[in-house]
């Protein structure tokens, strides 16, 4: 059965045709934005936001750092 | 015998068209979508008329953010009506999703670039929806 999916597989991989899409992740180290103003009484705006930074390790692959800096707005 | 010749060409023909016409093979790249997708991994996409989108389909999305002319594949999270989920309210203000957008998650936050970053996208950008995956190639074949 495995046999006859591979190559089914295989023939509509001849027949139809290819394409390539990014599964995104954040975009470069250091790359951050800011969100919008969320409500925080702590704030005498009464709102704060939060920044979010991508860090990408020098062993690769990039990912959104985990303790974001936060802000009054 | 010769005269069913023609037509079963014909509509071997036409079988294909249709096929490339409404199919595509999509390859992944990035880690976002993992553990669904992993990068290299190859998904049969059909395209959709935007009212057959559904909630938790993944999506090949035509890319408008990093000005390249690809596509981006992420999942639907939120369709027209549906309620912003709390994750995705980093930069949407809006309580519900307005005609025509969608809200589209990677299934791997920790790394995603997606609604929450960019807010929403288009449901006119949607070029297809995935089937299900595809056997993966050999080395050689994979390649280009």
């Amino acid at each position: 059965m495995k046999t006859i999916g591979t190559l089914a597989d295989r023939a509509l991989s001849w027949v139809i045709p290819a394409e390539r899409a990014s599964a995104v992740t954040c975009p470069y180290d250091g790359y951050s934005y800011w969100t919008r103003c969320y409500y925080n009484p702590g704030c005498s705006s009464g709102y704060e936001k939060t920044k979010r930074t991508c860090y990408c390790p020098p062993n690769g692959g990039c990912f959104w750092y985990k303790y974001p800096s936060r802000k009054c707005c | 015998m010769t005269l069913w010749l023609l037509p079963g060409a014909c509509l071997l023909v036409a079988l294909l068209v249709r096929l490339r016409r409404t199919y595509s093979i999509v390859r992944v790249d990035g880690d976002s979508m993992a553990p669904a997708l992993a990068d290299g991994d190859r998904v049969l996409a059909r395209r959709v008329p935007p009212s057959r989108l559904r909630r938790d389909q993944i999506a090949v999305v035509v890319d408008r953010f990093s000005g390249g002319a690809g596509f981006v594949i992420k999942r639907i999270a939120a369709l027209p009506g549906d309620r912003v989920p709390e994750i995705a309210k980093d930069v949407i203000a809006d309580e519900r999703v307005p005609e025509g957008r969608l809200v589209l998650l990677g299934d791997n936050p920790s790394t995603s670039f997606d609604s929450r970053a960019l807010g929403f996208f288009a449901m006119s950008d949607v070029h297809a929806v995935t089937v299900r995956k595809v056997t993966a190639l050999t080395q050689d074949e994979g390649e280009g």
